[in-house]
């Protein structure tokens, strides 16, 4: 009974964190104006910035709750995972929410009338070849350096980590069409660069061994990248959509 | 500007021949050039919320018109003949989009063709 008691206590007071987690990071018009506006939308309309503050809103919504689950996945599935500093634990969480968000929007289009765009879509349209190569090389490293230390607890969550972020990019570029061309093109790049940021960052993280100077230049090379990757540009990719 | 397709699933005219006369009218209007790549079947289906066999279907009957060609390496592609207007394919696209309309006032075809003939400039 007493456990009982426990147990619901905890889940409360748990609850309640991730209530107030939420409220903070509940995204307004404010933020959706700023997201697209770093991301190439200038003077957007009132529908288009309800579109923005929807997709932080259905991102935003899983990060709690994430922050408070993921960390017992583990434990029940009876798998020891290497410690984690805030920043890794950070973005483990925004890869997890960003996966989730992106899997709920491949939902197809429902209501009678539907639109979509008469255009081919691919990765490339949406990430520029530099940050797929930039994001390949560094990944690697941090997977190469991983695997040469034996260090296979890291490594298998490196690829993890990995592996949702690349599912999330292609995920990005899969999923039905939403708001205005340009709020579209502006968000679904948003999505993969962010994605592929993280996993650079995450992959990195791991990688980073204190001490070693070798490797605290490959960390610090990877943060640039990571940087440069996932950092709004201000506009939007020149792309056939645009033109 | 990318062309739309629009498909309204309370109009009464069946899917596909919305999505077939949509590209239909674009390259008839000169939006979608000869060369210009259409989206795969499936891309298509799943951002309309349709079957991939109702997007098949349209690209079916655009392939046996002439108005698209298939080929495995560039996808469905607008021909270089579709670029020339089939004014037979444009009657038949404009009168699908009228009977669609009037059956959706309740008329039936009689009434319909009265109609037309009202309106025809004599």
């Amino acid at each position: 009974m007493n456990s009982i008691g426990a147990y619901a206590g905890f889940a409360f007071i748990m609850g309640l964190v991730g209530l107030a987690i939420l409220i903070v990071l509940w995204p307004g018009e404010r933020q959706g104006k700023r997201v697209l506006a770093g991301w190439g939308v200038k003077d957007p309309s009132h529908d288009e910035v309800t579109a923005a503050v929807q997709y932080l809103r259905r991102r935003r919504f899983w990060y709690p709750w994430l922050y408070l689950l993921l960390p017992a996945v583990p434990r029940l599935l009876g798998i020891e995972l290497p410690d984690l500093s805030f920043m890794g634990t950070i973005f483990v969480i925004l890869l997890a929410g960003g996966l989730v968000a992106e899997l709920l929007a491949q939902r197809p289009a429902h209501g009678p009338r539907r639109e979509a765009v008469l255009q081919t879509r691919g990765v490339l349209d949406f990430v520029p070849a530099w940050a797929l190569v930039l994001g390949a090389v560094t990944e690697l490293a941090a997977v190469a350096n991983l695997a040469f230390a034996a260090s296979w607890p890291r490594l298998w969550l490196a690829l993890v980590l990995l592996l949702a972020s690349w599912v999330i990019v292609l995920l990005a570029v899969r999923r039905p069409s939403a708001g205005t061309d340009r709020v579209d093109l502006a968000l679904r790049c948003r999505s993969a660069r962010v994605a592929l940021g993280l996993g650079i960052g995450s992959a990195a993280g791991l990688a980073w061994t204190v001490g070693d100077f070798t490797s605290f230049l490959a960390f610090a090379v990877s943060l640039i990248a990571f940087s440069a990757i996932a950092s709004p540009p201000g506009k939007l990719p020149t792309t056939a959509r645009t033109a | 500007m990318p062309l739309r397709i629009v498909v309204d699933t309370e109009t009464g005219l069946a899917p596909w021949r919305q999505v077939h006369d949509q590209i239909v009218r674009a390259v008839t209007s000169g939006t979608l050039t000869a060369g210009t790549r259409l989206p795969p079947i499936r891309q298509l289906a799943r951002d309309l919320g349709l079957a991939s066999g109702t997007v098949a279907r349209a690209y079916h009957e655009l392939e046996l018109a002439g108005w698209v060609e298939t080929a495995r390496a560039k996808g469905t592609v607008v021909t270089a003949q579709a670029a020339q207007p089939d004014r037979a394919a444009l009657l038949v696209a404009a009168a699908t989009e009228f009977a669609a309309r009037a059956r959706e006032l309740g008329a039936d075809a009689e009434t319909a063709i009265d109609a037309l003939r009202f309106a025809w400039p004599t």
